[in-house]
């Protein structure tokens, strides 16, 4: 009985729950030049008070565009906020391209970011939400063992607005929406099951494929540097 | 009629159950609420002021401690953030201008004393705002007089920092994150505002043209004036001005920056 309940757990751990995904891209520039080398810096706006846009998802996000644009380096979050403390916290970050120029505009920070080559900003704002929840379960433990019954859902919500800053020219370039819902299920006897949507993780597989396509656009020539990198 | 679905555990401890792993449990739950924060603030990067000051900590604030009182507010202990606010304030200072250590011959080398105050530490967790939220806030006050004792400038800075809940993530981490966030805000603060506070860009302005740029960026960023324009507690960001140019930001980002303290021109 234990090693059955054990194998449909493993079994629900390997299947998750559908979650329902809409991205829409909006290129603002199309004589776009992406050169080898370029690197791009993935940040999360965290001025908000309501929510807070989750350090995992521009993880993931800086991650998949790394693994999909191999000519464009990615530099890591906490990284770069560490390097250019103290400009770009929750309360100091620029919210428009022009100010981005100001700061960009010392002398230090512009020696900075001239020595990492950095020419895109990506900025990811929104979170993912518990919009829905249903169901009880109950779990007893007891000398001769322990055991879960009954059944929950849930449904989250992810609503992000990825927006992409060229700082050559100071201008947004680039804007990606993305909705995403799904529905999870946890239905318990003895052993809960889970069945989970993974909704961020789905809401970032979205957002970076449409930010590989940016990047890579066949519109958009992949220039070599002068140096043959 | 949807119910909410909080996962119930009633643990029924019957004849024959092991005290031990009652205690264990209680043990764990205990110690997860006495959390000591670990930070690490970086060097600000700016062009620091042609200035020279003592930072004077008080044991007060070296050894502080939250202890929680309330009943009923069982998330958190205690929290101390002692370590963690003295080595934000030694570098940030140490950016900002050059700091010199406290010594009888320094007070003829000094321009300025800085002795940082805490005056408050608030606290909130998921279960009292129904947000996925744990959140920090911080109030200090700087006095900065010179080296004779005369006051220069008392300037208020309100630190606030949040982290979202995660599912592996401990309330031990999320308040170590939070707190160390509500740090660096009131850093970046101090680091952005320092050369505004009226005495001190009156000292800098006998200078060279030297921090002229850093000035104008941030006369352009949400950073808190002095004392007496403080205006209410609990403040969240106060995240942007915006540019003349630019459409409106959020309702929130303007609520939340009504609420907090704007730094005079």
């Amino acid at each position: 009985m234990l090693m059955k309940n054990l194998g449909l757990f493993c079994i629900a751990l390997l299947v998750s729950a559908c979650t329902t995904i809409n991205v829409d891209h909006v290129k603002l520039d199309n004589s776009l030049d992406v050169n080898a080398g370029d690197a791009v810096v993935v940040l999360g706006r965290h001025h908000s008070a309501e929510f807070e846009t989750e350090p995992s998802l521009i993880r993931c996000i800086g991650s998949r565009l790394q693994k999909g644009t191999r000519e464009v380096r990615i530099i890591p979050e906490h990284e770069f906020v560490d390097m250019f403390y103290p400009w770009f916290e929750a309360r100091t970050a620029p919210m428009h391209p022009k100010r981005l120029q100001r700061v960009l505009d010392l002398p230090l920070i512009a020696e900075r970011i001239e020595k990492l080559n950095i020419r895109f900003f990506v900025w990811v704002e929104g979170s993912t939400e518990r919009t829905n929840s249903a169901g009880t379960m109950t779990c007893s433990i007891g000398p001769g063992g322990g055991g879960c019954f009954g059944f929950g859902t849930w449904e989250d919500t992810s609503e992000y607005e990825t927006v992409i800053w060229n700082i050559e020219e100071f201008k947004e370039v680039g804007r990606i929406s993305t909705d995403a819902v799904g529905t999870s299920y946890m239905p318990a006897f003895v052993v809960p099951i889970p069945l989970l949507a993974q909704v961020e993780g789905d809401a970032c597989k979205g957002m970076g494929s449409q930010l590989v396509r940016f990047f890579n656009d066949t519109d958009t020539e992949l220039k070599q540097l002068p140096g043959g990198e | 009629m949807v119910s909410l679905w909080e996962p119930a555990m009633s643990i029924n401890f019957k004849k024959g159950c092991t005290p031990a792993l009652l205690v264990g449990v209680l043990l764990l739950s205990a110690c997860a609420r006495t959390i000591v924060v670990t930070g690490d603030v970086p060097q600000p990067l700016i062009e620091p002021v042609p200035l020279k000051a003592n930072l004077i900590i008080t044991d007060e604030l070296r050894r502080y401690r939250y202890e929680e009182k309330e009943k009923g507010r069982n998330s958190l202990k205690s929290l101390d953030f002692g370590a963690a606010q003295v080595l934000m304030f030694e570098r940030v200072f140490d950016g900002i201008l050059t700091l010199l250590p406290l010594d009888e011959q320094a007070v003829t080398q000094i321009d300025l004393q800085i002795t940082p105050q805490l005056l408050e530490f608030q606290y909130s967790v998921p279960r009292e705002t129904k947000l996925n939220l744990y959140e920090i806030w911080l109030k200090y006050r700087i006095l900065i007089t010179d080296p004779a004792g005369a006051e220069v400038a008392d300037w208020v800075v309100k630190g606030y920092g949040k982290t979202p809940t995660t599912t592996l993530s401990s309330a031990v981490t999320a308040f170590n994150l939070a707190t160390n966030i509500a740090l660096r805000d009131v850093g970046a603060q101090l680091a952005i505002g320092f050369p505004r506070q009226p005495a001190i860009s009156k000292m800098l302005d006998s200078s060279a043209d030297a921090g002229e740029q850093d000035k104008q960026i941030a006369s352009d960023v949400a950073v808190p004036g002095n004392a007496d324009e403080v205006e209410g507690e609990n403040t969240k960001p106060a995240i942007q001005v915006n540019d003349d140019d630019e459409p409106a930001k959020p309702s929130v980002e303007h609520e939340a920056a009504d609420h907090d303290t704007q730094a005079e021109g």
